[in-house]
């Protein structure tokens, strides 16, 4: 199974172009998106998912001409769009039962089974009786969880699933993503670098539209070994500190301001060398298109 | 794809007060009108003629029409209002199914709700005699309920 992105690009009618040329090859497994907010991150899944039309380029899936064979796609496709609302006037069991109708699956009692399933695993076992529209902001984006993933699902795309869930649902959708994602390709779209870390085995960084950096998140890191170094300064300093290095981010600890830089050599000047992480990567990736105001 | 859709509108609509509310309003209106003869009838005119239904019915069907729109409306933009198009719209349905599968359903139940006019016309016109609002003999036979 495997899912091409072959130079793809969008420009909006307002004139935004909201992806560039952008190239991708994804196998099974967790695929990250990383990116700031209007990176255009959206627009690609949505793109993928085929809800909007691209102007040049083409997505190829599983012998799938996405951008053709839309219902064919769709018949595989699992989507949770960033923004979403539900219909306030029906039972989630009632809703997800109706979506697993659509998404073909026939038997009653296999679709009652199926919905119970997943709403006992994004804890809403109890609630799925009620109206969906009696749910607060984090049940609602449970729902949603649950209605991407039912149907068997071979292509799971989740744009920024975890936005408005506590930390203990968090983990609980991830495990539950890991579980379900096992023989399909999930891409997942967060500005989260932490969960890309600890989830994907591949991820890109997305920048106005551009896929700055594709690969695995060990080696993204691992290419910053020994060039990143960090020191402990003023809040005076930073702005010497920015026209002399490369700063790529910093960071408060404790009321003390710490800056990171990266540099292919030993800069001195009281800096220590520090293993580098992945929010490393992506800094270092989209500061050298934009100036980073992290202060 | 169309009956699932159709019958998910039905479901849905089912669940929806204002419909009972249509087809009660409609009904108690037309049966009080019936019963009590109120409306405009020359002197020996049944109140239960044809004519008289005609005229009551094409008066009824405007106030029916705000009743279409309220009930026929809502499915059509449901999507958008609720911005569950966003998803809903990922699934593999068709453009057919979708449309005339709500259309359809909601065309049904606007049809149910406006039989309510006619079922009061005819219950209205049995209850007049009964409760001695109207003489039996301004009502002509009524070969529904006989």
């Amino acid at each position: 199974m495997r899912l091409s992105i072959n130079s793809l690009s969008k420009t909006y009618s307002n004139g935004v172009q909201a992806i560039k040329n952008v190239s991708l090859t994804l196998n099974e497994g967790m695929f990250g998106l990383l990116g700031p907010n209007g990176a255009g991150k959206s627009s690609l899944m949505r793109t993928v998912a085929t809800l909007q039309e691209a102007d040049e380029g083409s997505i190829q899936f599983d012998g799938i001409d996405v951008l053709k064979q839309k219902t064919e796609l769709r018949q595989v496709l699992g989507y949770l769009p960033q923004e979403f609302g539900v219909y306030p006037k029906i039972s989630a069991e009632q809703m997800l039962d109706h979506i697993a109708q659509l998404k073909g699956v026939s038997n009653k009692s296999e679709r009652k089974e199926l919905a119970g399933y997943l709403l006992d695993k994004v804890n809403l076992a109890k609630d799925k009786k009620k109206n969906l529209g009696t749910y607060s902001g984090g049940m609602k984006q449970r729902f949603g969880i649950a209605q991407a993933l039912i149907g068997k699902p071979k292509l799971i795309i989740v744009d920024e699933p975890t936005a408005g869930l506590d930390p203990a649902e968090r983990n609980r959708f991830y495990n539950l993503l890991s579980e379900i994602g096992e023989n399909t390709i999930v891409i997942l779209s967060t500005h989260i670098v932490e969960d890309v870390s600890t989830l994907c085995s591949r991820f890109a960084i997305i920048f106005q539209g551009q896929v700055l950096y594709a690969g695995t998140p060990d080696d993204a890191v691992n290419e910053l070994n020994g060039k990143i170094y960090s020191k402990s300064i003023s809040k005076a300093e930073i702005k010497d500190y920015s026209s002399r290095f490369k700063v790529i981010s910093t960071q408060l600890k404790a009321g003390q301001l710490y800056i990171r830089i990266i540099s292919e050599t030993d800069p001195g000047n009281g800096f220590i060398v520090s293993t580098p992480n992945l929010e490393d990567v992506y800094f270092s990736n989209i500061g050298q298109k934009t100036d980073i105001n992290t202060l | 794809m169309f009956s699932k859709i159709f019958l998910f509108e039905m479901q849905y609509k089912l669940k929806r007060p204002a419909v009972y509310l249509y087809f009660l309003l409609a009904f108690v209106f037309t049966a009080l009108a019936f019963a009590n003869g109120a409306m405009p009838l020359d002197e020996h005119q049944w109140i239960n003629g044809s004519s008289a239904i005609a005229f009551y019915v094409a008066i009824m069907s405007l106030m029916m029409m705000m009743v279409s729109s309220s009930v026929m409306g809502l499915p059509l933009i449901r999507d958008i209002e609720y911005n569950t198009k966003e998803y809903y719209l990922s699934y593999p349905i068709t453009k057919a199914g979708y449309f005339w599968g709500r259309f359809l359903s909601s065309f049904l139940f606007v049809l149910i709700i406006d039989s309510a006019v006619l079922l009061g016309a005819c219950v209205g016109s049995k209850l007049g005699p009964v409760f001695g609002w109207q003489p039996a003999s301004h009502y002509g036979p009524n070969n529904f309920i006989s």
